[in-house]
């Protein structure tokens, strides 16, 4: 019930408005002078002050002020209902924190109707203030659960998992989550991955389907999967659970210490850079596909680019944050500003190149999350030796003789044409050979793939120099496979023990197509075409390399050694 | 930034001046959920376009989503040369027609 003390000298000012206010449903308490309504709202809390302004011991103005002051948290209406006449002591009483007046005489519905009015206000200050101690403290459990996942986040998701060699970074974030994704780790078979991608926008919206691309990236690149696969696979996955305008482009650099080699690609970024450190030589890795997330992955046409290395090379690999930093005249910073900040420096180093563009900006902070990764492939190949191997180091059981046959028939191949993944389980299964199965996927997908395309469904690849030809490849490919009637291919992997140590893996691979594909064919290939490679790479894998039956058949030898990291 | 469009008997023009990002959102929602259901091709003018961030590339996928994936019902004109590079990065001219 709704209390109201009722402040006045007048026993029968008291009494009427008593017997007038319970009459309308309320409780009432009664005060003679401004020392007891003191003492009275001390003990009952009344939800409504009525007072007079003329009060013996204290003055109404006190009263009012005394008790706004003892309440400043909470809302406590008076109101003043007075015999008083001069608009000064009406006007004092109100500035004193008074909420509303009468003057005697009034119409009792007056008097009601100003009652609840005031006693609306009241309801109203409480809901408000309710909703306000909810928010507050929603706001900090929200806040509680965002550090939590934040510390989650950058332990999965920002940085590498294992020691990485080589390594530097700088990141920064526009929003508590960071909508960057920074991986790195080693293959099994000494490979140096490291990717950087940048979800659409950024906070928790962008960062959410980091969790996927780190859970895919880290699990595959531990089990050897090649680079292709392991960007096939986050392509899907994002496909599958990204809503339609969010996307994911990235870089990705796999650097091999054991093939001086590296594996680009850039899907939907900005030009990766690559600088010399000696001769300060700098060369842009433009995109050269769609970013993930939104074309499935046989149209996506991944083509990794690939670069033989010196051991000078540093690889800079940044999110668009740093070069559409935009200073107060809307000037961006840009891509040359970039690279020149790098150049003035004697060793790349990228903290000053943060330091120049927030210079450029005026040191305003960064609108956008701010990602930069120098990857060292001289520090890679020095460190090759001890603590790669330390990562790698998998015991490889005494080696022995076995082999395996897969007869692959049309029918087959037109339900599933990509078998080579769980060829190579199936030799793990005989042989675990971790360290060498990125090798072996390799070898195995090119043989394969050539026996398939052009032995059995005779494609011709010089498709695939023209403009947006790989799309037309894949689509004369796909119309090809669902029309094979007859034919086959006959996979034979054979492996030889050499030692407790070593091993020969022979790949052969046959097809009972029309289509040949042989040496001479591949010699007249350029090495910038867009095809024929895949050759070249089993040639410098592989130290034996033979076509057979007019080109009906090949087989690749590759030696594999343990302690190749040894030395 | 802003946004404006025009229904004509063959297609939706959509103008775009200043930034193409998140600003124009709930315009190009409406150009685009306005007129789905009677024209079959949308014609993106970037004339006026100084940039286009990825927000806004992400509305072209929901664009080309809603379409049913057809990339031919896509095409954008009068592609500036900074805006032509932002498209060319994120290789959408292997998804769309795209004319400078």
């Amino acid at each position: 019930m709704i209390r109201i003390l009722v402040v006045d000298p007048s026993y029968s000012n008291r009494l009427y408005l008593k017997l007038t206010l319970e009459r309308a449903g309320y409780q009432v308490f009664e005060a003679k002078d401004g020392e007891e309504a003191l003492n009275q709202f001390n003990q009952i809390h009344p939800n409504l002050i009525i007072t007079e302004i003329e009060l013996p011991l204290l003055s109404g103005e006190s009263l009012v002020s005394e008790i706004k002051s003892l309440t400043e948290e909470t809302f406590y209406p008076i109101f003043v209902v007075t015999n008083a006449t001069s608009p000064e002591s009406i006007q004092e009483i109100l500035e004193a924190g008074a909420d509303d007046f009468l003057q005697k005489p009034y119409p009792e519905k007056l008097f009601l109707a100003k009652v609840a009015s005031l006693l609306r206000n009241l309801d109203f200050y409480n809901d408000l203030k309710n909703s306000k101690e909810l928010v507050s403290s929603l706001h900090s459990s929200l806040e509680l659960e965002h550090k939590s996942a934040e510390r989650i986040f950058e332990k999965f998701v920002h940085g590498p998992r294992k020691e990485v060699p080589g390594l530097k970074t700088h990141i920064s974030s526009a929003s508590i989550f960071n909508g960057d994704v920074f991986l790195s780790s080693i293959s099994p078979a000494g490979n140096v991955v490291t990717l950087l991608g940048d979800f659409t926008g950024h906070g928790l919206p962008a960062s959410i389907g980091a969790i996927p691309v780190a859970e895919v990236f880290y699990s595959m690149v531990r089990k050897g999967r090649t680079l292709k696969e392991i960007v096939s696979v986050i392509n899907e996955k994002l496909l599958l659970i990204l809503p339609v305008h969010v996307f994911f482009s990235c870089t990705v650099v796999q650097v091999s210490p054991r093939h001086q080699t590296a594996k680009l690609l850039n899907a939907g970024m900005q030009p990766l850079i690559m600088i010399d450190e000696k001769t300060r030589e700098v060369i842009q890795y433009q995109s050269t596909c769609v970013p993930l997330g939104v074309i499935a992955s046989d149209l996506l046409g991944i083509e990794l680019t690939e670069v033989n290395l010196r051991g000078r090379e540093q690889f800079i690999l940044y999110t668009d944050g740093v070069v559409e930093a935009m200073n107060c005249d809307g000037e961006l910073f840009g891509l040359s500003r970039l690279i020149d900040a790098l150049l003035n420096t004697d060793a790349l180093d990228i903290e000053l190149l943060v330091h120049d563009s927030q210079n450029f900006c005026s040191h305003e902070p960064f609108l956008d999350d701010v990602s930069i990764i120098k990857l060292d492939v001289d520090e890679i190949f020095k460190a090759e030796s001890n603590e790669i191997a330390e990562v790698v180091s998998e015991k490889i059981p005494a080696p022995a003789d076995w082999s395996l046959s897969y007869c692959l028939s049309a029918n087959v191949l037109k339900q599933n044409d990509n078998p080579i993944e769980s060829i190579i389980d199936a030799m793990m299964g005989i042989q675990s050979l971790v360290n060498f199965k990125e090798d072996f996927h390799i070898i195995l997908s090119e043989l394969f793939n050539n026996a398939l395309e052009h032995g059995l469904l005779q494609l011709d690849s010089t498709i695939k120099q023209q403009e947006n030809g790989f799309f037309e490849y894949v689509k004369q490919r796909k119309r090809a496979l669902s029309g094979l009637e007859s034919g086959e291919i006959i996979i034979q992997i054979k492996h030889v023990a050499l030692s407790a140590q070593k091993g020969n893996m022979h790949f052969i691979v046959s097809h009972s197509g029309k289509g040949k594909v042989d040496l001479e064919v591949e010699k007249r290939i350029s090495d910038k075409a867009f095809f024929g490679r895949g050759i070249k790479i089993i040639q410098s894998l592989c130290k034996g390399f033979y076509f057979e039956k007019g080109g009906a058949q090949v087989e690749a030898v590759y030696e594999w050694g343990n302690g190749q990291y040894a030395s | 930034m802003s946004l404006m469009s025009r229904v004509t008997e063959d297609a939706v023009h959509i103008y775009v001046e200043g930034n193409f990002d998140i600003g124009c959102y709930d315009d190009f929602n409406k150009a685009l959920n306005d007129n789905l259901e009677t024209s079959s091709k949308f014609v993106i003018d970037l004339s006026k376009a100084t940039y286009m961030d990825s927000s806004a590339l992400g509305m072209m996928l929901l664009l080309r989503e809603k379409l049913g994936g057809q990339s031919s019902k896509v095409e954008f004109i009068n592609v500036n040369d900074s805006v032509m590079k932002i498209l060319c990065d994120a290789k959408f001219d292997q998804l769309f027609t795209i004319n400078s």
